[in-house]
């Protein structure tokens, strides 16, 4: 019986990132999703110059399906090709899970050209996972930011982390995002003043939980062998070199403890021929500051335990030992679910091609991008230049 | 409102997940257990998750349990009818199994991580139409 390829053996056949575009986050009400994910395509397809005529078939990231195919709905607007074109979701991961898509599509041969792009326009307010009467609901524990607490909890009673080192990743994400034109809050927050914010599941505050929020992102994916005769300035071009999704897998030891980062983290390093401490720069999902603490040791980036120093040290900063979510994240980026997972890469190709400006990681060569989803998916790209 | 009237209906949260006394004060979980890997679950799901076999018996569950991890939740989630804050606790059962709910009786400051938690039942609000809802809850197991 012929064997499948294994989703941790990179194909023959190399794939880069030819182009990639972003629509500013933030709050738009005279815009719809179809309008954020179509500048977002727009400026993607012009930053690699492949033309929309020559896409082969298209993966659209959103969560929250307001009307059915709002993929088909942006991309008739640049012209009735009749190419293949999905809606794809995976709750906070839908973006990463269309660009997956997008890459291994190519990778397979299956197609040359591919677009991958999301968006998504979240209303002010807690989300919910679970629908209206759920059980989870009366029981109080249909809460994300919730989850995130117990998580966190859990960790600071296992390594005696300070509730200030979590505090400290936001005003690390908001510094950040203060640089960063596309980002939806460039306010920049002391220490205290996160601390201070409002309590919302303790000890979880305000300015600790990703800003709901609206946005777009698109990234054109290209078999490398046409690249001259498609790409406008190949030397742009970023690999990706590890790509993975992963959802929870039953451990006897740690209950709940979404072990699919993990997975997914040894799939693509094992595909890219990485070790983990060859990643130079880092995107990983920061919906709470717990998620990026407890992200950057599952994934092998920082030894079990540690995480929590290294934020405080200061070394997740730009200039640090691990930059990690230099253009803000979820945390001053703002989540719009269909999005994020796309401008994770935006910003890793930004930084890798040396065009970061006053946020450039010095002699970025590698990148790593985390994508969680809630309902337990994951992803990880590994991208290099 | 007349004498005639009747009371509104309770009724449990899910009896997959538990069973009451006649006077809906008191009650057990359930669960099942996984004949092929001998792994317990709470409530009643159609097959294993550790095994994906589809064998799966009945059982009882106990009710007590160690606090796990806690937040102390100060914004209402959707649905949410009790008050807030309230404390979330994820306690593990003897059987392996973590249950997630509120914990009662218990002052904020004196909850800890590795606390033995007893099974409580309590009124877990109302449904749309009215129905009083009874869920389990943690209490600190004295």
């Amino acid at each position: 019986m012929p064997r499948a390829m294994a989703v941790n053996v990179r194909p023959q056949r190399e794939v880069v990132i030819a182009g990639v575009g972003l629509h500013p986050f933030g709050r738009f009400p005279e815009k719809a999703i179809t309008d954020l994910a179509r500048d977002a395509v727009v400026e993607a397809l012009a930053d690699s110059g492949v033309k929309f005529k020559d896409i082969q078939v298209a993966y659209f990231g959103h969560v929250y399906q307001s009307g059915a195919t709002p993929g088909e709905m942006t991309l008739r607007q640049m012209g009735l090709t009749g190419i293949p074109v999905v809606n794809v979701e995976n709750a906070c991961s839908s973006g990463s899970t269309a660009l997956w898509l997008a890459y291994w599509n190519v990778a397979m041969g299956m197609f040359d050209i591919a677009l991958a792009f999301g968006s998504e326009k979240v209303p002010r307010g807690p989300v919910a996972s679970t629908e209206e009467g759920s059980p989870m609901r009366f029981l109080g524990a249909d809460f994300m930011m919730a989850s995130y607490a117990l998580g966190m909890r859990r960790y600071m009673e296992s390594y005696g982390a300070p509730a200030e080192a979590f505090a400290s990743v936001s005003v690390k994400a908001h510094k950040n995002a203060a640089i960063n034109p596309y980002a939806h809050y460039k306010k920049v927050f002391t220490l205290e003043e996160v601390m201070n914010s409002r309590k919302i599941a303790d000890p979880l505050t305000l300015y600790q939980c990703c800003p709901t929020s609206e946005g777009g992102a698109a990234a054109v994916v290209i078999a490398k062998d046409i690249v001259k005769h498609n790409v406008k300035n190949p030397e742009r071009c970023v690999s990706i070199i590890g790509a993975a999704l992963r959802t929870q897998k039953w451990s006897d030891e740690e209950e709940d403890e979404g072990g699919q980062i993990t997975l997914a983290g040894k799939d693509a390093y094992e595909m890219a021929g990485v070790q983990p401490k060859e990643v130079d720069v880092v995107q990983v999902h920061d919906a709470a500051t717990s998620g990026e603490v407890q992200s950057v040791e599952a994934l092998g980036l920082v030894p079990k335990g540690q995480a929590w120093k290294w934020e405080l040290d200061g070394e997740m900063n730009i200039s640090g030992k691990l930059p990690v979510n230099t253009d803000g994240g979820l945390q001053g980026m703002g989540h719009p679910f269909g999005a994020t997972g796309i401008r994770m890469i935006h910003e890793l190709c930004t930084q890798l091609r040396g065009e970061a400006g006053v946020r450039q990681v010095k002699k970025a060569k590698i990148g790593l991008a985390q994508n969680s989803g809630a309902g337990g998916v994951a992803t990880v790209f590994i991208v290099k230049k | 409102m007349t004498t005639a009237e009747q009371k509104p209906a309770a009724r449990p949260l899910s009896s997959k997940m538990m069973k009451l006394t006649p006077d809906m004060k008191d009650g057990v979980l359930l669960g099942s257990k996984c004949d092929e890997c001998g792994t317990y679950f709470f409530g009643a799901p159609q097959f294993c998750v550790r095994c994906t076999s589809n064998k799966l018996s009945r059982v009882e569950l106990s009710k007590e349990g160690k606090l796990h991890t806690y937040t102390i939740v100060r914004q209402a989630p959707p649905g949410w009818q009790g008050q807030v804050p309230y404390i979330l606790g994820s306690a593990v059962l003897p059987e392996g199994r973590h249950v997630t709910t509120e914990i009662v009786d218990c002052p904020e400051d004196k909850v800890k991580v590795g606390m033995p938690l007893e099974i409580v039942f309590r009124s877990g609000g109302k449904m749309m139409d009215g129905t009083e809802v009874i869920v389990f809850k943690w209490r600190p197991k004295l």
